[in-house]
């Protein structure tokens, strides 16, 4: 008993000791102690896939990691417009057939050897026949080598956003001697790139390191090394930035970002994404979006203002058409437009047969969406219908949408593809395409030739058909554009170089302590 | 002997108990409405990969037929892998194991500490200041959501005493917060199960001899009353920390701690079947066991029951 009570003071004391001072490690990683500087980004998206060209393939979250490990033929800017990277310049045949891309030399892989044109044609053979490749290298018929640093990338068809899936998590160089010596798995175990930043571990649920490549080709990063948190709470993610656990989160709601305001340790930034949060009605299966009246109330009805005010703060960018604007394509003129108009939506309302059916939105449950759902269906209640709003998880909206089995459904469309072509996807005809099969519009055999026409050709070329094919949409009231989609960065105020980029990925190559 | 008897007899109880958990839970799952090949490919897959995919994972066999594989799986220890990361289900739960155990043993362990000697002391106190107070204690641990208390506990000890991290883990600093949450309800229930407790004890004839017989009141408590009066309290400390491992969802959840109750959660939003099934048959073994551990130290402290009966 008498050892025991010292013991327990001695413990007690201990503990309070440590206490006071211990919360924030933000000095260490700056590296004023001497040791290499570091930076901790808390996100709420888990990326698991660090290699695109599996069989399994990636998804959006993982551009996080693979924008730092791998270096694309071109870049995708935070604006949405596309820059030089692994190759320096490039060219398109007047058939708008080939692409012939010039490469950089002296480049190397993080196993230090050099990077050439067998591993673009590497990299693009594999993607092209996986999962990602008709979504993100559209059209790819063949890469030929024309010599070490030059090679020809050739289409089936003409398509002018090729060059945004060049850039795309799927346009990562992958090194080919690697990949003949570890395959597959090994590559997903242990994935290399010509990236700013090294791949060095993942801990599912937890984090994921990442080293400074110190051969990169455009100079050492001024970090040394990335750790990003895995941290689902958004709460969380903001009393960890402000007590200086993390010294940037990566998209958080603009809401948050806006109570942070006045502070001088913590800096926020904001961007238009690429996606657009839209209201797509169901014209099919007996639903009431089968009549054109009802669909035209619905389209006048709701007051975008108040809907963008509700999610973002009025931060978001109001939408006239299912396009953002960054887009390459968007036709600026001669589009048709339909303003929030009560009264008209009244008189549409009355001129339909509708008789008070329920109108079910559906949406992801825990989003914004499901705000402006909500906003939207108060809005309609005012109007006489008797909408509804259906929030559900991730899994079964995803399994819902494809069935066509909703009355209308609230989306959001973050596509690597930043170009006017993405909003083709609802319309387009071909036989057994996922998002389609069970749901098809009625002028959807009219609309899409007309995005294929658009694709096929460039510059401004393109603006008739999408004008086209967007006032056809607005005319059938089939949707309603609400707004573009934002990204967020929370940062310490200490750190350089952060900018919210419209993937909602980061390029960490920019960052460094002040 | 029978002490081995009776722990292989509650070893084997366990199989069936396991095995209607899960056969329960996959089906419940099976009638969820998702394509996990579609999830994983993505829209843009053709249906020849989607096919292709869901042949590989044995998803073109009738319901029956997966179950049974899975099941012989488990009885190899293959538990599968994620549908979402594709990591291997038992190397990630051991992987979060030691964090989730850390917490439910901190967590169980200042609630025990404090709970046995307040509830103690207001059981001989009773009536008392000291007694009113603990109960209205208990009643604000009872009553207070564990998110609330721990994002005050975060604004208080972080942002304005700076005494604390926020999330992670790492160090035993980073457990205290998110032990004082989850062991909030411990300790109330800890406050209350031995006053009650100890209040039926003192009311016992054998206290009141002990008395007759001379023994100060202290003596009486100390060391008659209170050995006694913890039987009960033994039960539910293995109740509380088996309900520590599986419910600390919230809790790890807002202190961002790796643990198993955030890997559950995210399975089962993102309908990852082999996580769920995984982490409910293992984290249903553990709960298993420590209610076995539980009746056998029971049996050893108090001498009334018998195990061989």
């Amino acid at each position: 008993m008498r050892i025991y009570k010292p013991a327990a003071l001695l413990l007690l004391a201990a503990l309070l000791f440590s206490l006071p001072g211990c919360a924030s490690g933000q000095e260490a990683r700056k590296g004023a102690d001497g040791g290499g500087s570091s930076v901790i980004l808390a996100t709420s998206g888990e990326p698991y896939r660090f290699y695109a060209l599996s069989e399994e393939g990636c998804a959006g979250d993982d551009n996080l990691v693979l924008s730092n490990v791998y270096d694309c033929l071109t870049f995708l800017e935070a604006d949405g417009s596309i820059s030089p990277g692994l190759a320096e310049r490039w060219e398109l045949s007047e058939d708008g057939l080939c692409y012939t891309f010039h490469l950089r030399q002296g480049v190397k892989f993080h196993n230090g050897a050099e990077f050439t044109a067998r591993d673009v044609k590497f990299t693009f053979d594999k993607g092209a026949a996986g999962p990602l490749g008709s979504g993100l290298f559209v059209n790819f018929k063949s890469c030929e080598i024309v010599d070490d640093y030059t090679v020809n990338i050739y289409l089936t068809a003409p398509y002018a956003g090729f060059l945004y899936g060049v850039a795309s998590r799927l346009g990562g160089i992958c090194s080919l001697d690697y990949y003949n010596e570890v395959g597959d798995e090994g590559y997903l175990e242990a994935p290399i790139g010509t990236g700013p930043y090294r791949f060095v571990e993942a801990v599912g649920g937890e984090k994921i390191v990442l080293e400074a490549f110190e051969d990169y080709w455009r100079g050492e990063p001024a970090i040394d090394t990335v750790i990003i948190a895995i941290v689902p709470n958004v709460s969380t993610q903001m009393i960890g930035l402000e007590n200086g656990d993390y010294d940037a989160v990566r998209n958080p709601p603009i809401d948050a970002c806006t109570h942070l305001e006045g502070r001088e340790d913590i800096c926020w930034d904001y961007a238009d994404s690429t996606g657009r949060i839209t209201l797509y009605l169901a014209t099919w299966g007996g639903r009431v979006g089968e009549d054109i009246n009802f669909r035209r109330a619905v389209q006048c009805g709701i007051n975008k203002e108040e809907v963008t005010a509700g999610t973002s703060s009025g931060f978001a960018t109001i939408l006239d058409i299912d396009m953002c604007p960054m887009y390459g394509g968007y036709p600026t003129e001669g589009i048709v437009t339909v303003d929030y108009d009560p009264q008209q939506a009244l008189d549409y309302l009355a001129a339909s047969d509708y008789s008070g059916e329920s109108f079910e939105i559906l949406v992801k449950s825990g989003t914004g969406e499901e705000m402006a759902a909500k906003i939207i269906q108060s809005q309609l209640i005012e109007l006489g219908i008797n909408a509804t709003v259906t929030a559900v998880d991730n899994t079964t909206y995803t399994q819902l949408q494809y069935s066509g089995n909703f009355d209308a459904i609230i989306r959001e469309q973050l596509s690597s593809m930043v170009d006017a072509d993405g909003a083709s996807t609802y319309f387009n005809t071909t036989p057994g395409y996922a998002y389609t099969k069970n749901c098809k519009y009625p002028l959807a055999d009219v609309i899409y030739p007309l995005f294929v026409k658009g694709r096929e050709v460039q510059g401004e070329e393109r603006t008739p058909y999408y004008v086209e094919a967007c006032n056809l949409i607005t005319q059938e009231a089939y949707l309603v554009p609400l707004y573009n989609g934002l990204i967020a960065v929370a940062y310490s105020s200490q750190l350089q170089g952060v900018e919210a980029h419209c993937l909602g990925s980061y390029n960490f190559y920019h960052w460094s302590w002040k | 002997m029978y002490l081995v008897k009776y722990t292989i007899k509650r070893l084997l109880m366990l199989i069936p108990v396991i095995l209607g958990v899960t056969l329960i839970l996959y089906f419940v799952l099976e009638l969820s409405p998702s394509n996990p090949a579609l999830q994983i490919l993505g829209a843009d897959a053709s249906a020849e990969q989607i096919a292709a995919l869901e042949h590989e994972m044995g998803l073109d066999q009738p319901i029956i037929v997966q179950y049974v594989r899975y099941i012989l799986g488990v009885l190899r220890l293959d538990f599968g892998s994620s549908w979402v990361s594709g990591y291997d289900v038992l190397d990630t739960f051991m992987l979060r194991l030691p964090d989730t155990l850390m917490l439910a043993f901190t967590a169980t362990l200042w609630a025990v500490a404090l709970g046995i000697p307040i509830g103690i002391y207001a059981a001989v106190k009773q009536y008392g200041v000291f007694d009113y107070g603990s109960m209205v204690l208990t009643m604000l641990l009872f009553s207070m959501p564990s998110f609330w208390l721990a994002i005050l506990c975060q604004i208080l000890f972080c942002l304005v005493l700076h005494w604390l991290p926020a999330t992670g883990v790492g160090s035993l600093r980073h457990f205290i917060l998110p032990a004082l949450v989850l062991g909030a309800n411990t300790l109330a229930s800890m406050i209350r199960m031995s006053r009650t407790s100890m209040l039926d004890v003192l009311r016992q004839d054998y206290i009141r001899t002990a008395r007759a017989k001379g023994a100060s009141k202290a003596a009486a408590i100390v060391h008659h009353a209170v050995g006694n009066s913890l039987v009960p309290v033994i039960t539910q400390i293995g109740i509380s920390f088996a309900g520590c491992i599986g419910g600390a969802v919230v809790t790890e959840s807002i202190f961002t701690i790796p643990g198993l109750g955030s890997m559950l959660i995210n399975a089962v939003k993102a309908r990852d079947v082999p996580v769920v099934m995984g982490t409910v048959i293992l984290v249903a073994i553990i709960v298993g066991v420590i209610n076995l551990v539980v009746d056998l130290v029971c049996a050893k402290v108090d001498p009334r029951i018998d195990l061989a009966a």
